[in-house]
């Protein structure tokens, strides 16, 4: 039982407070700090050998402003957007159809949903390797059936890798539409229906606004990782898919240049965080469904 | 009680099994499935020691694990250009060549093409050249050259290897450059050479194109003579070509890191390796050409008249050691940033 004197009561929130220790101290070690040294590290010289020299530079980020990284950073947003886009595009009927299921089914749905995450995403992006190849189930599948004659060439190019970027964000789109959606009284549809809004109408001004929380979390969730990421680009992707994730992997590997691929990580999250903090600012679809209601 | 008793004798025969092998060891730090595990045993008899095996996947992970402190090694396979950043960062010590007889039997045709002729810091232990695999009923009028890379009929099924100094290389040798060189006229030209290739192939691939060519999803691909020699004893349909433009030839070597505990034991090692015999068993497991002349003469047949792990004396002299350019490495990885961003 709580106390009902007050200092006693906040005496005792302060002792929760001891709860926030651990995932505090986990943030620090393990992400507070590691984003520190590559900060750090962004400002260092190189060896030209891979090694560090400490001294004080900005040549990395003076570099990684050249047009060549910049054209590398903007065909990364255009993937990361393009098929973030697409993925919500998709997953919005699919998150209406599971939020509208009965409870049953809903579980059946949603257990369908994180299913492909029990596999890692290395094993699955070979199955992709195998269905889109020259030679593939899938060019097997037209040949068999004559639709077409050569084989389309499917794998190593910007399609396999946009394809591969919707299919890894799939799962992390759907669930947070399906919650914004869960929590909506259904009568609203069958009021809006019965006041004569038609289907468009009522997807329009009842089911969308209502998903807008869930579709902007989605965003953000599937945008971010797939702007850094490097592994669907490299297994899917042909010759002239680089992106900057590659870019910032190689220099920690062959290129032998830590501190500049430090310094195109910390443009990148520079970046990002930019990007969100507008975002959020001016275009948070949550905020203005709740403000647009008073 | 009885549970108490076993705990007891648990922990006893732990601490038994820990206290009683007081043989020295020698700790190795090489690339994984690259020595014959027999001779292993043999030498852990022949010297009663034991030797423990660690593995890496490439030289950067190796080079950045030594640097960040990792210690213990006494012995340890980077590939020459490697060795030469190793070097000239004081990471490992000088070879005693009296503790190594052996090493009369190293091919001197080979010694001089390495930036360690004189085997002063590091002992070459397998030779391999980068060239080209292929498809033989896919590709019946194969050509040893780079510019099969040019084939309209390959396109989309054709890799170059992720390595920038792989793919630059090749396309200086087609130019008939050296492929350490730093003139940018001549790296311009190479850069147009590779702008080409780019048209037809289907990707950088230095991990998968070993599987790639097997499935046939690939038909010519730039790779390493022991990688493709695997692919090639269990399917005949693979071949391997020495482009006659010359090719990058690299070794990797054994060394002793300078904080090594074992040295003396390292240093036996190295002529164990380089015994006749010895080195003629490694060969015949990894396939892989060890430049020692007296143990290639106990070589099987079949193995030894295989031109793909076996250079002719006139191939290997086209072939080059791709060296360090340490400065000079920038202006590579511009171009090749350039290269691949496009």
């Amino acid at each position: 039982m709580m106390s009902r004197n007050p200092r006693r009561m906040l005496a005792r929130i302060g002792e929760l407070q001891v709860l926030l220790v651990p995932p505090a101290l986990w943030l620090l070690l393990f992400f507070l700090i590691p984003v520190a040294v590559i900060l750090a590290f962004s400002f260092t010289k190189t060896n030209g050998q891979g090694g560090i020299l400490l001294d004080f530079t900005m040549e990395h980020f003076k570099r990684a402003l050249d047009p060549l990284y910049l054209k590398l950073l903007g065909r990364s947003a255009m993937y990361a957007g393009l098929s973030t886009l697409i993925s919500a595009a998709m997953a919005l009927p699919a998150a209406c159809f599971i939020a509208f299921s009965p409870p049953k089914r809903q579980k059946l749905l949603l257990f369908l949903v994180f299913l492909p995450l029990w596999t890692n995403l290395l094993v699955r992006l070979f199955s992709f390797v195998v269905i889109l190849s020259d030679g593939g189930l899938l060019n097997q599948a037209l040949q068999t059936f004559s639709l077409t004659t050569e084989p389309l060439h499917l794998l190593n190019t910007p399609f396999a890798v946009i394809l591969g970027f919707i299919y890894w964000n799939l799962p992390y789109m759907i669930p947070p539409i399906f919650v914004s959606l869960d929590r909506m009284n259904v009568s609203l549809i069958e009021a809006s229906m019965d006041l004569g809004a038609g289907r468009m109408t009522t997807f329009r001004k009842i089911i969308l606004p209502q998903a807008a929380p869930g579709i902007a979390a989605g965003l953000v969730l599937c945008f971010i990782p797939a702007l850094g990421c490097f592994i669907i680009p490299d297994i899917l992707g042909g010759p002239d898919t680089m992106m900057i994730g590659n870019l910032i992997t190689s220099q920690f590997g062959q290129g032998r240049n830590w501190p500049f691929g430090s310094a195109l990580s910390s443009l990148l999250m520079l970046l990002v965080m930019l990007a969100i903090t507008l975002y959020l600012r001016f275009f948070n679809p949550a905020t203005q469904s709740a403000n647009g209601k008073r | 009680m009885k549970s108490w008793q076993m705990m007891l004798a648990a922990v006893g025969l732990v601490l038994c099994s820990c206290g009683r092998d007081t043989r020295p060891a020698l700790h190795v730090y090489n690339w994984s499935d690259y020595m014959n595990p027999d001779i292993l045993a043999q030498f852990e008899k022949e010297n009663t020691c034991r030797v423990v095996l660690d593995n890496y996947d490439s030289n950067e992970a190796m080079y950045a694990k030594i640097k960040a402190g990792a210690t213990g090694y006494d012995l340890i396979f980077p590939s020459s250009y490697m060795v030469s950043i190793m070097n000239q960062q004081g990471m490992i010590q000088p070879i005693d060549h009296s503790k190594i007889p052996n090493i009369q039997y190293i091919d001197p045709d080979f010694l001089h093409l390495t930036e360690d002729p004189e085997m002063h810091h590091s002992v070459p232990y397998m030779v391999s050249v980068t060239g080209l695999a292929y498809n033989k009923t896919r590709i019946p009028d194969a050509v040893a050259s780079w510019n099969m890379l040019n084939r309209e009929e390959l396109a989309g099924r054709i890799t170059l290897l992720d390595d920038m100094r792989e793919v630059i290389g090749a396309a200086l040798k087609t130019k008939g450059y050296s492929l350490n060189t730093t003139n940018e006229a001549e790296l311009t030209e190479a850069v147009e050479v590779i702008r080409e290739w780019k048209k037809h192939i289907a990707k950088f691939e230095a991990d998968e194109y070993q599987q790639g060519i097997a499935s046939e999803e690939f038909l010519l691909c730039q790779g390493y003579n022991g990688d493709v020699m695997q692919i090639m004893a269990e399917n005949d349909n693979i071949g391997f070509l020495l482009p006659k433009e010359g090719a990058s030839i690299s070794s990797d070597d054994m060394v002793i890191p300078a904080d090594a505990r074992e040295v003396d034991l390292a240093h036996q090692f190295i002529n164990f390796i380089h015994r006749p015999d010895i080195s003629a068993a490694n060969m015949e497991y990894v396939y892989y050409y060890s430049p020692n002349t007296e143990a290639v003469k106990l070589v099987g047949e079949e193995l030894r008249s295989n031109p793909t792990v076996f250079l002719s004396k006139e191939d290997m002299q086209r072939c080059e050691i791709i060296k360090d350019l340490g400065e000079s490495n920038r202006l590579y990885a511009r171009l090749w940033d350039g290269i691949k961003s496009e």
